[in-house]
C-alpha cells in the first residue's frame, strides 16, 4: 500500500472521529474515492490481494465511528462490487475457455492446483467464500465454473511451454478485471453525486398545493427538496425546533429564506398540531434493513403522532443511507451525548440526584413509515430489502462489525 | 440424516432419479412418523433437493453421466455442509438480539432455538427464559436441557401467555417450514402465541434453517393442515401445527442471513427459478 494513500485514509480516519464532516453525502462521496483510487493507482497482483487491501482500509475506516453508517455502507457497497465483478469475469471467462470434456474424467474432483494461474485461483477464493452460503439460493453453475477453470489451469500448467500464454493470461484478466471494476465504482460515484438531483426532481410528486407539512431536525437534501417544490407550489411548513440540538431554528431560518410560508414550533407541541397536518416528510440518519429508521431522537414520538392521526410520514434517504444492519430495538445502535446539552452545570450547583441521558438516536419501527422518498424512486419499508440485495453480499454484512470475528470463523470451522 | 439420502439419489440418478425421490419422500415420512412432528421439513429440504438436481442437469445435459455426477455429488456435499454449519451461522446472525437481563418466551423444543440461546449463554449473558409446558411435558425437557447449561428457566401453562407476556422481552420460536409468504407453520400454540404477542406489542422472532423454505402459499389454516398431512382432511381434535401468518412475525434469523417475511418469497422465487 503506497505511503501517500495510506496517509489519506488516516487523513479521513481522524476527520471521522473529530467529526468534522457534518454532511453524509460528504462522507460518501470521500469514502468511495478512497476506493477508486485503490483500485486504480495500487499495484495489486490479484483479485483477493486486492480484496484483503480493500478489507483493510475499509475496517479503518467503519471502526473509526461505528454510528457512522455512511461509510460503512459505501464500504459494504464496494465489497460487493469486487465481489462481483469477480463473479462475472469467472463466468465470461469459461464462456471463453470451453471445458475439454476428454481429459475431464480423469481429474479427481478437488483437483490439484496449479501455482501458474494466482489470479483465476484468487478468484475463486473470493466467490468460495461465497459458495457455501449462497448455493441454496444460487443453484448457478459455480461449482462447475470453479472446477472448469482449474481444468484450464491445469491445461495451461502441465505444460512449460505453455508456462508464457499463462502469464499474457493473467495480465489479460488483471486488466480486465480492473477495467471492470472502475467502471462500476464509477458508476456508484455517479449515483452518489447525484443523489440531490434525483431526489428533488421527486419534490413535485409528494408535495402538493396548500399541503401543511411537519418536519424535524436539518438537513440539506430536505431542504433543496423543499426549495424545489416552492418554485412551482404554495405550501406550509412546520418546523419542530428539535431540542437539545435546536437544528429546526436552522432549518426554519432556511426554508423562510426560499419563501416558504414556515412556522417554528415547540417540540412539545407536535401532539396537539398533528391533526391539522396533511404529512410528516423527515430526513433520516439511516434506513436500516428491515425497513425501519435509525435517525435523530425525537423522530419516533413524531411518527408515533403521525401514526394516531393517520398522517403519512414520507422519509428522504439517499442510498448512500441503506445500511444493512438490522436494528432490534432502540438499543442495538445508539449513544449516549454529554449531559451538559440538556442540563448545564450552574443549574447542578444543588447537589441533587438527577440522573441526565441524553440518547442520540432513535429507532423507528418500519410500521410507522408510509414510503421512503429515495434517489431510486419511492419505496416502501416492506419492500426496501430488495435495494439492499441489489447492493450489498450476504457476506459482508456481519462479519464486519464483530470485534472478535476470527474467533467466531473458527468456532463455526471446529464444530 | 441427508446424507444417508442423498447416498442413494445419485444411485437413483444413474437410472433415472425420479423413482429415487418418490422413496426419499416416503422414507421421511417414516421419518416423519418416528419423530413425532409432521413431515413437512423433509418435504422442503426434498424439494429443494430435487430442484438442484434439476438444475445441474439441464445446465449440463450434454455432458457424460459421471460428470454430472460428479457436479452433484459436490453440491450435495456444500448443501450437507450447509445444514451442518447453519445453527452456528443462524446463532451468530442473532448475536445482536441477546442482551443482559432479558427475559426470551419460547415455545416448543426447537434445536435452532436452544442453540442460539446456549450460545449466547457462553458468550457470557445472563437472561431469563420462560418456556411454555406444551404437548407431553415438552416444556420440562427444555427446561432441564437449558438448566445444564444454567439458564434460569421457567415452565408455564400453554394458557398463561397473555399473563406472562407484559414480563417478556421477546418471542423465539423454530419452525417446521417457512412458506413463500413468509409466514411460518410450526407447533400448535405458535398462533396463538404471535397474537398475544402483537398484542402487547413484543417482537416475534423466527430462527430457521433455510433449507425449511417451502413453495407452498396457505391462504387459512385448513390449507397449512392439508399440507402437512399429504391431503387428507385432519381432525380438529388431533391436530399437532398450526400457521403463523407473516404480519405476526418480526423476523426471521436464518442460515443465509435475516430477512423480513415479505423478502422469503424473493429468495422462494429466486431458487425455484434459477
Amino acid at each position: 500500500m503506497s505511503s501517500a494513500r495510506l496517509s489519506r485514509v488516516d487523513d479521513l480516519v481522524e476527520k471521522i472521529k473529530r467529526r468534522q464532516i457534518s454532511s453524509s453525502h460528504e462522507y460518501a462521496l470521500l469514502t468511495s474515492k478512497i476506493f477508486k483510487d485503490l483500485i486504480e493507482q495500487s499495484k495489486w497482483a490479484d483479485a483477493r490481494q486486492l480484496f484483503i487491501q480493500a478489507r483493510k482500509i475499509g475496517k479503518k475506516l467503519i471502526v473509526a465511528d461505528k454510528m457512522n453508517f455512511t461509510i460503512g455502507n459505501v464500504v459494504k457497497r464496494v465489497y460487493h462490487i469486487i465481489r462481483e465483478e469477480c463473479k462475472a469475469l469467472k463466468i465470461s471467462l469459461k464462456e471463453q475457455n470451453p471445458i475439454r470434456m476428454d481429459s475431464l474424467k480423469s481429474i479427481t474432483l478437488r483437483g490439484a492446483r496449479t501455482n501458474i494461474d494466482n489470479m483465476e485461483n484468487s478468484l475463486d477464493q473470493i466467490v468460495e467464500e461465497d459458495d457455501e452460503v449462497e448455493d441454496l439460493n444460487n443453484p448457478s453453475p459455480n461449482i462447475s465454473t470453479i472446477k472448469s477453470n482449474r481444468q484450464s489451469q491445469l491445461n495451461l500448467g502441465n505444460s512449460e511451454s505453455k508456462r508464457g500464454s499463462a502469464q499474457n493470461l493473467i495480465q489479460n484478466i488483471n486488466s480486465q478485471l480492473k477495467n471492470s471494476l472502475i467502471q462500476s465504482i464509477n458508476l456508484m460515484r455517479d449515483d452518489i453525486e447525484s443523489v440531490h438531483e434525483t431526489i428533488e426532481d421527486q419534490a413535485r410528486e409528494h408535495i402538493h398545493s396548500n399541503d401543511v407539512i411537519l418536519t424535524y431536525g436539518r438537513s440539506t437534501i430536505l431542504n433543496s427538496f423543499f426549495k424545489e417544490a416552492a418554485n412551482e407550489i404554495f405550501f406550509e411548513v412546520l418546523v419542530c425546533e428539535s431540542a437539545p440540538s435546536y437544528l429546526g431554528h436552522q432549518t426554519a431560518k432556511e426554508l423562510s429564506s426560499y419563501n416558504i410560508s414556515t412556522t417554528l414550533i415547540p417540540d412539545s407541541s407536535v401532539y396537539a398540531l398533528m391533526s391539522r397536518v396533511d404529512k410528516v416528510i423527515i430526513s433520516t440518519h439511516s434506513i436500516m434493513a428491515n425497513g425501519g429508521l435509525v435517525t435523530h431522537s425525537g423522530a419516533y414520538i413524531i411518527c408515533q403522532a403521525a401514526k394516531e392521526h393517520s398522517v403519512p410520514v414520507y422519509v428522504i434517504g439517499a442510498s448512500y443511507k441503506m445500511t444493512p444492519l438490522y436494528p432490534f430495538d432502540f438499543l442495538t445502535f445508539n449513544e449516549l451525548l454529554s449531559p451538559q446539552e440538556i442540563f448545564t452545570l450552574e443549574e447542578n450547583d444543588v447537589k441533587e440526584n438527577i440522573e441526565v441521558i441524553v440518547p442520540a438516536y432513535d429507532y423507528v419501527p418500519p410500521e410507522f413509515i408510509s414510503l421512503y422518498i429515495t434517489n431510486m424512486g419511492g419505496q416502501t419499508p416492506k419492500y426496501i430489502y430488495r435495494v439492499f440485495t441489489e447492493f450489498y453480499s450476504q457476506d459482508d454484512i456481519y462479519d464486519l462489525d464483530d470485534e472478535n470475528e476470527n474467533e467466531d470463523v473458527d468456532q463455526i470451522n471446529t464444530q | 440424516m441427508i446424507e444417508t439420502w442423498e447416498g442413494k439419489t445419485f444411485q437413483g440418478l444413474l437410472n433415472d432419479f425420479e423413482p429415487a425421490c418418490k422413496r426419499l419422500l416416503q422414507l421421511s415420512q417414516e421419518r416423519g412418523i418416528l419423530d413425532g412432528k409432521t413431515a413437512l421439513t423433509m418435504k422442503a429440504v426434498i424439494a429443494i433437493y430435487q430442484r438442484l438436481v434439476k438444475n445441474v442437469y439441464t445446465l449440463h445435459e450434454d455432458k457424460e453421466i459421471e460428470f454430472i455426477k460428479e457436479i452433484i455429488q459436490e453440491k450435495s456435499m456444500i448443501l450437507t455442509q450447509h445444514s451442518i454449519t447453519a445453527k452456528n451461522r443462524i446463532s451468530q446472525n442473532a448475536k445482536a438480539l441477546m442482551r443482559d437481563g432479558m427475559t426470551v418466551l419460547i415455545h416448543g423444543h426447537s434445536s435452532v432455538v436452544m442453540h442460539t440461546l446456549i450460545k449466547a449463554v457462553q458468550r457470557g449473558i445472563k437472561f431469563d427464559v420462560v418456556v411454555t409446558q406444551s404437548l407431553n411435558h415438552l416444556g420440562q425437557n427444555v427446561k432441564k436441557i437449558l438448566e445444564n447449561h444454567k439458564i434460569p428457566t421457567k415452565v408455564i401453562q400453554d394458557s398463561a401467555i397473555a399473563l406472562v407476556m407484559p414480563k417478556v422481552d421477546c418471542i423465539f420460536v423454530g419452525c417446521e417450514a417457512v412458506v413463500e409468504n413468509g409466514g411460518i407453520i410450526n407447533k400448535i400454540g405458535t398462533f396463538t402465541l404471535a397474537l398475544v404477542a402483537q398484542t402487547f406489542q413484543k417482537p416475534f422472532y423466527v430462527f430457521t434453517e433455510s433449507l425449511k423454505f417451502m413453495k407452498e402459499f396457505p391462504l387459512k389454516q385448513d390449507d397449512a393442515l392439508r399440507l402437512a398431512s399429504n391431503g387428507n382432511e385432519v381432525d380438529i381434535e388431533n391436530i399437532l401445527i398450526d400457521y403463523t401468518p407473516p404480519e405476526y412475525i418480526t423476523l426471521l434469523f436464518t442460515s443465509i442471513g435475516i430477512f423480513t417475511p415479505s423478502a422469503v418469497s424473493d429468495e422462494l422465487i429466486e431458487f425455484f427459478s434459477g
